[in-house]
């Protein structure tokens, strides 16, 4: 269970910019949220907050119970380790790791022996599809295969919530299918998803769709009009 | 994170991006083969010079006459009688005026550039000089002006071959002399090659030059205790021949000894200089390539974060990553250094005296070098913020 109470985020670059203000957000375990939102109302800036990248300028972050917004930066990063598994809309992969050790790095941030995380990586791979590619550097590998590794590696950790920021922002059509088609059997399995999309379609296989227009959280309105 | 970890992930890009890594490895490279080849060759050259020195005899005393200076108020050149009379001072077992030129000598069709020395059968004796055929000058062939020559092992070789020349006729500035020995090979010190030589009787070589004064005298002492006494006999003699007005200098052998060693040792440190700067030089240009490198991977930097890794995580991946390099140059240096001192070491003919301390301390410098400028790319990795790093693009 993750909450966000009254949270808000205050840019003081060049110009100052409120990219969120007074987020309340509840996700229960096991819940698939769907997040949308037109470009710059301030997606990205949560699912960073949310995934314990940045801190909030106010307002607080409960983590089952614990409130962890003035955790120092090495107990989030360990926090990070065990509870978020992150995939980006550019795949983010380290281009000189091959697929499984791509994979095996949240792991190897986790101390875990070498066998063991070997293990886990082809595992993991091989339910994504991609077992025959688990030595291929990632440059060698399709758009729709890149974000199958980059979803893999988000799971090889078990964490607690799998952050996705447009995960089928760059991909085919055939790959989103692909990707949404994961993501709505990780939610069947149980797995607590956040996901950020432009992508109706996509969204609409979430438990749940909430809409950010300028950094405030609302309803989603199709959504909205259903339950009433 | 784990040892065998951080070192697999500092070493991956350092294996994928070749290029970069050998380009950053060559300053250093280049560096430390550079120290080693230098100290090792002044090392080497020093010990050579030393032990010819000390070959002399710790009982040698030269004599030289300076060149004329303006109006001196002694304008007298010593003579071959003053010279010989210096071997007779009490103390002093030998002398041997010397004068020399750098000539040529031929045979037939053949040719050889040598050094000629015009001096007495004693000189060979000084120079510790061993005889491979024939014999040495005599006191009777200085007594006689003889046309007659003892050749140098590799003059020999030049001019007839395996053959031995004791009897054949050679030319040396278009005058026929006749060999009457050759010395065995003597080697080469630095880069003056000591088998390319003739000796010829001093009053044969002074006919010839038209030059009646002699040039310097190399005086033996009886006993190592006697130099200091023997040299004050000579010196007396030679201030009552000049006076003191600068007309002559004398040297012994610990004195050219204590000479060379200064500035053998002036130019060690020179030389270390320049090649520690060149290290310098190596570091810096590393530091620029981990700078380049860090701000490249400003978004692995960012993910990695994502996934965990801890400001320490990411400080000691590139502080890995620039010992790796710096020590990789290192090792190569030392091995490139170690090579280039035995090729130049062999090619000036003087043994090679390899220091083992030289090797171990440049290695350990490398380490430090890399930690100095690996760690502030390191840091700058470090410090970033993840969701400012994976925003860049
Ligand atoms: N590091 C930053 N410094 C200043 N402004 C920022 C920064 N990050 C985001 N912003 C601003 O905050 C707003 C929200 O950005 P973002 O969360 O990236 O939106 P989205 O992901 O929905 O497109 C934008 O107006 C953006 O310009
Ligand atoms: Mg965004």
């Amino acid at each position: 269970m993750l909450q966000l109470n009254g949270v808000s985020k205050i840019y003081h670059g060049r110009v100052t910019t409120t990219a969120l203000s007074g987020i309340d957000l509840a996700v229960p375990d096991g819940e698939f949220l769907a997040i949308v939102g037109p470009s710059g109302s301030g997606k990205s800036t949560l699912m960073n907050i949310i995934g314990l990248l940045d801190r909030p300028t106010t307002g607080q972050y409960w983590m089952d119970g614990v409130e962890v917004t003035r955790w120092s930066d090495a107990h989030l990063a360990g926090l990070r380790n065990r509870s978020i598994g992150f995939v980006f809309q550019s795949f983010n992969l380290v281009p000189t790791l091959s697929a499984r050790e791509n994979v095996e790095l949240p792991l190897v941030y986790r101390s875990v022996a070498p066998r063991e995380r070997r293990r886990a990586a082809e595992s993991w791979l091989k339910r994504l599809g991609l077992g025959h590619r688990m030595d291929y550097r990632p440059h060698e590998l399709s758009g729709g295969q890149q974000q199958r590794v980059a979803v893999a590696r988000a799971l090889a950790g078990s964490p607690k919530i799998l952050l996705a920021d447009e995960p089928t922002g760059n991909l085919d059509d055939a790959s989103r299918r692909d990707v949404a088609k994961i993501f709505e059997e990780l939610c069947g399995s149980g797995q607590t998803i956040v996901l950020i999309t432009h992508d109706g379609q996509f969204a609409s296989v979430a438990d749940r769709r909430l809409r950010l227009v300028d950094g405030i959280l609302e309803q989603e309105a199709r959504a909205a009009s259903h339950a009433n | 994170m784990r040892i065998d970890d951080l070192v697999r992930q500092a070493w991956r890009p350092l294996r994928v991006y070749k290029l970069r890594t050998s380009l950053s490895l060559l300053g250093i490279l280049i560096g430390v083969a550079a120290v080693i080849a230098l100290t090792t060759l002044m090392h080497s050259a020093s010990n050579s010079v030393d032990s010819r020195v000390e070959s002399l005899g710790t009982n040698l005393i030269v004599a030289t006459m300076n060149p004329l200076v303006g109006a001196s108020n002694n304008q007298h050149d010593m003579t071959l009688g003053q010279a010989q009379k210096l071997g007779r001072l009490p103390g002093v077992s030998d002398a041997a005026p010397v004068d020399y030129e750098t000539t040529a000598v031929s045979a037939g069709s053949r040719n050889a550039p040598v050094t000629l020395y015009g001096t007495t059968p004693h000189l060979a004796d000084i120079l510790q000089y061993r005889l491979a055929f024939g014999r040495y000058l005599t006191a009777a062939d200085v007594a006689s002006h003889l046309n007659v020559t003892v050749l140098g092992a590799q003059t020999s070789r030049q001019l007839f071959g395996r053959v031995n020349p004791v009897g054949r006729q050679v030319m040396i500035d278009h005058e026929p002399y006749t060999v009457v020995g050759v010395f065995a090979a003597k080697g080469a010190f630095l880069t003056v090659n000591q088998d390319a030589i003739v000796m010829t009787p001093i009053t044969t070589y002074q006919d010839f030059s038209r030059i009646a004064s002699i040039d310097s005298v190399y005086i033996q002492a009886r006993q190592t205790a006697h130099l200091s006494h023997a040299l004050d006999a000579v010196n007396r003699q030679l201030t009552a021949w000049f006076g003191n007005s600068g007309r002559y200098t004398l040297l012994t052998q610990s004195a050219i000894l204590s000479v060379t060693q200064q500035i053998t040792g002036l130019l060690t440190h020179v030389l270390v200089g320049v090649a520690a700067i060149s290290v310098l030089v190596g570091g810096i240009g590393m530091l620029n390539v981990m700078l380049i490198s860090v701000s490249e991977r400003v978004r692995e930097i960012g993910l990695r974060k994502s996934l965990g890794a801890k400001r320490r995580d990411l400080l000691m991946q590139f502080l890995v990553e620039a010992v790796i390099i710096s020590l990789s140059g290192g090792i190569l240096g030392v091995g490139a250094g170690v090579a280039a001192s035995l090729a130049l070491t062999s090619r000036f003919h003087i043994g090679a005296a390899i220091n083992p301390a030289v090797p171990v301390l440049a290695l350990a410098a490398c380490v430090v070098l890399g930690i100095l400028f690996g760690i502030y790319p390191a840091f700058r990795a470090a410090r970033m913020a993840p969701a400012e790093a994976l925003r860049c693009d």
